[in-house]
């Protein structure tokens, strides 16, 4: 950049240098040299380049050259204008500078590219000019390199065929090399042609020949072959043709067209040459009457490598270059080739050819022909004829037989000695002789090739799979052409194999062989499905004449089990949702008849799903039941249901090894489960039938009992044949003797009472000439006396004409009902006379809530008279604020189903007529009777009672209250005499011990001063002061027996007697008491209130026995009934039992103070304490004589809290 | 032996003569205090109210207390006796008329150290007291506290 832009910067300085030196001569014209600058540094240095000059330019001028110069100021404002100008005009140099140079570059660009690409282009043309030249330079020396060792390898042959010492097979086999040795050169000449052709290096050897001769001998190649195959061969030649021309080159052409004629010539045909001279041209013809050339194949058939018929159904082989070397080798000669269509409908070619050579051509001396062409072009064609002798296969025994189809003799000779050793092989030549042999043979396999005359192998193919003889025979295509596509379409059709030539004879013998084992594998197999189907018909057969289950089981399950090869076979049949084993092998004894639900077996999942259970490992299918099969033989099983959209039941194929069942056995199986469910099918339509006429033969037998029960009999009588039927019911109902016949009509009347038979004989007479049904009750009378109540139908029946031939009908005993209505009529009357007596209403309403009974009760309570009311509403009888609820309690209860309900008391009022309001007690019921739900309802007038019980409550209120006031009197004053209890315990005895302590103190400290009685006073205190106590203390425990808590402790009764006795012995030890207690007197009770008792018994009998000459005291225990009593007795003053009543009274006693001490106190204590225990006692005695006291205590004393309220 | 003292709380004057009778009668030549009720027996013996600056023992050497006391009963005070630290440990016997179960275990709850009833005949009175008395003065041995004085 800084390189260019330097001319920009340095140009104005050079000018301003120049233009200051010849200022003199330049002047006025400021700008002079500063145009140019500005051009010049536009063009080396672009936009840039030159707006930078302009600008430098303009401040040089203006400082340099505007006058005054030297200065920027100026003097005439016009020079500024003048800047203007330059610097615009600068300003569009330079851009149009740079627009030019970018242009320029632009176009070089492109030349160069233009340049480069023509090189190129230059560069692969030359190159592809040399390929072209390679190629067919190559294809020309390698057509000729590979003549030259097929030349090497045809002479040693020829020399060895010669030879006489070769075995037949040697010399077959050599003749065989050296055909195709030469075919092989042929295709490769003619390929060398045609190259040569293409590059235009095909050199003319001109030389004078006779073409007469030439054709002669061409055309008698052919003779023997036309013999043979019985052709008309034509040869019209004249004796001589002379012309210059290459005799080889003309040579390939009469061969190429000859050959060409024979090939597309049917046996039996005709061809002809023709040669002749026409206008300064000789003309060549070669006429056959084969299938001739399609109008728009008639120019393409000399093109190169083209094939008439094209594709497989060539008759020849080749390689389609015959006519168009034909066609060029003319064209050489300068002369024409042309194709036309004779009378007959064969091809006809033409050939012209100048009879000279070209103006200017040097002739040459004539060559020698090319025997090897001539000789394979015939030997190509002879080949076809020799083919009958090759067919001579070898029969071995019954070995499997092949067809083998191809057309190259050679081939087929090769493929049929590969094949000899194995099988029996037959040889055809073309699809249509293959096709004949097939049917003829019927070969186990066929080879074919596809390209053959006659019948391509593709078409042979399809039609060998058309017809049904051979449909299944396997064929094998064998074929050079490597045509994917064909090859594909070809497998469809049904080939079983395709092999592509060149092929090994390893892999053919290989293929050929298995399909043959597979072929044989599936004739045999269609010969057991034939045995299987055979089988299955006749277990179809037997299975339709079935009758039973068993049976069909018999013939189905060893069917399954026989022909599928199965180690065992279940049959399960469903009964509801389970699965019935009927017969199972696998675990027979355990399953066998046993029901399981469906969801939890193998054969249920199959019957749900409707489809087989096909179960390779038990031990892995969810399907199976953990551990069902463990225990057996099975590994592998197959479940197949029974009936196919809703399954009845399954069959099962067990197998003992591991085992898949496949798509044919399920089919096997499914079919043997058809059978199964078309026999079971059967069993159900014979069973059906079975029952059917037992229902009959049952219906008869019911229709007989049922009219015995219903008491009706059914008669007939035919008018014109006046016969009677009468069923044995009539004959019971008449009373007639079963063995008579039936009574005829006017007998008959003996029957019935003389007023019933009027009605009837009546009725009946109408039936006979009126065709009138008729109906009476009628009462019959039996022989016997007895009289029965019927009802006799009668109705007539008709022939087609509409005219009465008959009577029929029916006559039912209604005795019974007859009576029952009675009965119900003399009941109805009971119960109307108790409704009407009944002092309870009884009302009655329909579903409508109209009344439609009302007694006379009713009519009482309410003040109504049933004729006002009937008909009427209930609610009419309901108070106003009770009716909502009255009808929806009427809905409820009729919902319940109850029949009867008692109504709520006190909650239901009545309405009477005159508007007062009553409570009422009512229970309803319903009834459904023919009309409808009848309710009824009984009602009570209640106001008394209610009233009544209104005053037992408000009494009973009262009385509650007061005992409740009673209960918190009484409790205060217990809590009172609590506190007095306890003040008396306290308070009492200190004025007492104060009595008795200064009265002893009194005596201590001054009685020897107290003189006379004082001293006896002084005791008397004393002694008054401790009774005083004394009866503090019993009072004390009277009140504390009843006070306190009860414990419940054991006590041993016996120890605690032994305890208080000895106290008392040890207190006055001089007594001679008498004791004897009972050992384990075991009572529970409060322990210290029991001590308080004992020791009171004791002391009472210790007391009172002092006076005993003999004292005793027993303590022992008796039984009375389950009452356990203890009692204290002793032997001494007793009581006498008219005052035994006031012994356990407080401060009573029955003796006096002097006879035996004491404060009365002790018996009621004991008695108190007793109570409490839920005991009683008792006590005997007689004067003088003893006493004793009994008392039990309840074994598990009740338990009580608290003594009440008394002392 | 000579500054052991008593404090007899009793309402009862006919109960008290014959205490202090059977008591001399005894031989105890001891001091015997005797106050009337249940607050007077507390402040005798915390030293309070009117009993501020009694002289003697800071404390008996037994308590012989009546359970049917004015103003504070004998069981009251036996509560506050023995929630107190300087009397927690004072030997206290209940001496009451009474022979209710009730005032017994109450008696021994709060921590009476022995249950006395006294028997309304005189003989008998005279003779428990006396026992009492010499049993607490001389047979038994005080706790350790009580004993430095």
């Amino acid at each position: 950049m800084n390189g260019r832009l330097a001319p920009a910067v340095l140009l104005p300085l050079l000018a301003l240098a120049l233009q200051w030196v010849l200022w003199p001569w330049i002047a006025p014209f400021v700008w002079f040299l500063f145009f140019p600058t500005v051009f010049f540094s536009a063009r080396l240095g672009g936009l840039w380049g030159g707006l930078i000059s302009t600008v430098l330019s303009t401040v040089i001028v203006w400082f340099f050259f505007i006058p005054p110069q030297l200065s920027w100021t100026m003097d005439n404002p016009s020079n500024l204008y003048s800047v203007g100008l330059f610097l615009v005009m600068g300003y569009l140099f330079s851009e149009t500078q740079d627009r030019l140079r970018r242009a320029q570059r632009n176009t070089d660009m492109a030349l160069a590219e233009i340049r480069t690409a023509n090189r190129k282009i230059t560069r692969l043309y030359q190159k592809t000019l040399e390929l072209d030249k390679l190629k067919t330079q190559f294809f020309a020396n390698v057509s000729h390199e590979l003549r030259t060792p097929l030349t090497l390898i045809m002479s040693p042959l020829t020399r060895r065929l010669a030879a006489t010492d070769l075995t037949e097979t040697e010399r077959r086999e050599n003749e065989m090399v050296l055909r195709n040795a030469r075919l092989l050169y042929r295709h490769v000449t003619d390929l060398l042609d045609t190259a040569k052709l293409e590059a235009g290096r095909m050199p003319l050897i001109w030389t004078p020949i006779d073409l007469a001769a030439l054709t002669r001998a061409m055309a008698s190649h052919f003779e023997a072959l036309a013999a043979e195959r019985k052709i008309d061969y034509a040869v019209m030649i004249p004796d001589t043709l002379p012309v210059e021309a290459d005799g080889e080159k003309l040579q390939r052409v009469l061969v190429n067209l000859l050959s060409n004629a024979f090939k597309f010539t049917p046996d039996f045909g005709a061809i002809a040459l023709r040669l002749s001279q026409e206008n300064g041209h000789a003309l060549i013809e070669v006429q056959d009457n084969g299938p001739g050339v399609p109008a728009n194949l008639q120019e393409t058939v000399f093109e190169r490598f083209r094939q008439v018929e094209g594709g497989a159904q060539r008759r020849f082989g080749g390689t389609g270059l015959g006519l168009a070397i034909v066609k060029d080798f003319v064209e050489l000669h300068n002369g024409t080739v042309s194709l036309g269509e004779t009378s007959g409908g064969g091809a006809l070619f033409s050939v012209r050819l100048p009879l000279t050579a070209p103006v200017g051509t040097v002739l040459s001396a004539p060559v020698p022909f090319d025997e090897v062409i001539d000789r394979q072009a015939i030997e190509e064609l002879e080949a076809r004829a020799s083919t009958v002798a090759l067919n001579k296969s070898l029969p071995a025994a019954d070995a499997p037989l092949i067809l083998v189809v191809e057309d190259n003799l050679d081939m087929n000779e090769f493929i049929a000695a590969t094949l000899r050793p194995h099988y029996r092989v037959y040889s055809a030549f073309n699809g249509r002789e293959g096709l004949k042999k097939t049917l003829e043979l019927l070969p186990d396999l066929i080879i074919t090739d596809l390209m053959m005359p006659e019948m391509a192998g593709d078409d042979m193919v399809y039609e060998l799979r058309r017809l049904p003889a051979t449909r299944d025979v396997p064929i094998v295509i064998l074929t050079a052409k490597a045509d994917e596509n064909l090859r594909i379409r070809l497998l469809r059709e049904g080939v079983q194999d395709y092999l592509n030539k060149p092929f090994s004879v390893e892999e053919l013998l290989a293929r050929v062989s298995g399909l043959i084992l597979s072929r044989r594998r599936t004739v045999e197999e269609l010969s057991r499905s034939a045995e299987l189907l055979r089988r299955l018909a006749e277990i179809v057969e037997k299975v339709a004449a079935v009758r039973d289950l068993p049976s069909l089981t018999n013939i189905v399950l060893p069917a399954v089990r026989e022909l599928t090869g199965a180690d065992g076979a279940t049959l399960v049949l469903r009964d509801n949702g389970q699965c019935h084993y009927i017969d199972e092998d696998a675990i027979g004894p355990l399953w066998k008849g046993q029901r399981f639900p469906l969801e939890s077996c193998v054969s249920g999942w199959a019957m749900l799903h409707a489809e087989a259970a096909v179960i390779e490992d038990i031990t892995v299918d969810p399907r199976i039941p953990h551990a069902a099969y463990r225990s057996t033989f099975v590994k592998s099983l197959s479940m197949t249901p029974i009936g196919r959209e809703k399954p009845v039941g399954a069959i099962g194929c067990y197998w003992a090894n591991r085992h898949m069942a496949g798509v044919e056995e399920l089919e096997l199986q499914q079919a043997l489960a058809d059978a199964m469910s078309v026999g079971l099918a059967n069993i159900d339509l014979y069973q059906g039938m079975a029952n059917a006429r037992q229902d009959a033969e049952q219906f008869a037998a019911t229709l007989e009992e049922a009219q015995h029960l219903a008491g009706i009999g059914n008669w007939t009588w035919n008018l014109r044949t006046n016969q009677y039927t009468w069923s044995d019911e009539i004959y019971r109902i008449y009373g007639r003797d079963l063995t008579l016949p039936p009574a005829a009509y006017p007998e008959v009347q003996t029957y019935f009472t003389p007023e019933s038979w009027v009605g009837l004989a009546a009725a009946v007479e109408k039936g006979l000439t009126e065709g009138v049904s008729y109906e009476c009750d009628t009462e019959v009378v039996r022989p016997d006396g007895s009289h029965r109540w019927i009802i006799a139908r009668g109705k007539a029946s008709h022939d087609t004409e509409g005219n009465i031939i008959g009577l029929y009908g029916t006559v039912q005993d209604i005795t019974e009902r007859k009576r029952t209505e009675q009965a119900l009529r003399e009941s109805e009357e009971r119960l109307a006379g108790i409704i009407d007596s009944a002092t309870d209403a009884i009302i009655s309403v329909n579903e409508q809530q109209q009344i439609c009974m009302f007694n006379p009760a009713a009519g009482q309570v309410f003040g109504l008279s049933a004729d006002e009311i009937i008909g009427q509403p209930l609610t009419r009888l309901i108070p106003e604020r009770f009716r909502c609820e009255h009808e929806s309690n009427v809905r409820n209860f009729a919902q319940t189903g109850i029949t009867a309900r008692r109504m709520g008391v006190g909650e239901i009022s009545g309405l009477r007529a005159n508007g007062e309001e009553f409570p009422i007690e009512a229970s309803i019921s319903h009834t459904p009777t023919a009309t409808g739900e009848l309710f009824t309802v009984i009602l009570r007038d209640i106001t008394d009672r209610k009233r009544t019980q209104e005053e037992i409550h408000r009494l009973n209120a009262d009385l509650e209250r007061r005992v409740i006031e009673r209960t918190a009197e009484l409790t205060t004053a217990n809590r009172e005499l609590d506190s007095f209890a306890y003040a008396v315990s306290h308070d009492l005895r200190a004025p007492l011990r104060a009595m008795s302590g200064f009265s002893q103190a009194l005596a201590e400290d001054y009685g020897s001063q107290l003189v006379g009685e004082a001293k006896v006073y002084l005791d008397q205190i004393d002694l008054s002061s401790r009774k005083m106590s004394e009866l503090i203390d019993g009072l004390l425990t009277l009140s504390r027996s009843t006070r306190g808590e009860l414990r419940h402790d054991a006590v041993d009764l016996s120890a605690l007697s032994e305890r208080l006795l000895a106290e008392l012995m040890q207190s006055i030890p001089e007594r001679q008491v008498a004791i004897q207690v009972e050992t384990g007197l075991q009572v529970y009770g409060d322990a210290r209130m029991l001590e308080a008792v004992m020791r009171n018994l004791l002391d009472n009998a210790w007391k009172y026995s002092a006076h005993a000459a003999a004292p005793g005291i027993r303590v022992y225990a008796e039984d009375r009934g389950d009452v356990r009593r203890f009692c204290v007795a002793d032997n001494g003053a007793g009581f006498d039992m008219a005052h035994g009543n006031r012994l356990f009274q407080p401060f009573q006693r029955l003796h006096r103070q002097e006879e035996f001490t004491g404060i009365g106190i002790g018996l009621a204590t004991v008695q108190r304490i007793v109570h409490r225990h839920n005991g009683s006692i008792e006590a005997r005695g007689e004067p003088g004589k003893g006493a004793v006291f009994c008392f039990s205590l309840s074994n598990m004393p009740a338990n009580s809290t608290c003594g009440e309220n008394e002392v | 032996m000579n500054n052991k003292t008593i404090l007899l709380v009793e309402d009862n004057h006919q109960d008290e003569i014959l205490t202090l009778r059977a008591l001399r009668r005894a031989n105890l030549i001891n001091q015997i205090d005797v106050v009337r009720d249940g607050q007077q027996a507390l402040d005798y013996l915390f030293r309070q109210s009117e009993f501020a600056d009694r002289g003697g023992p800071d404390l008996p050497t037994v308590v012989l207390l009546d359970i049917g006391l004015p103003r504070l009963s004998g069981l009251e005070v036996l509560e506050q006796l023995r929630a107190d630290t300087r009397t927690a440990l004072l030997p206290v016997v209940i001496l009451t008329s009474s022979d209710e179960e009730r005032d017994r275990l109450k008696s021994y709850e709060v921590g009476a150290n022995s249950f006395v009833r006294k028997p309304v005949d005189f003989a008998e009175f005279a003779e428990t007291v006396a026992r009492l008395g010499v049993y607490w003065l001389a047979t038994n041995e005080p706790p350790p506290a009580m004993k430095q004085q």
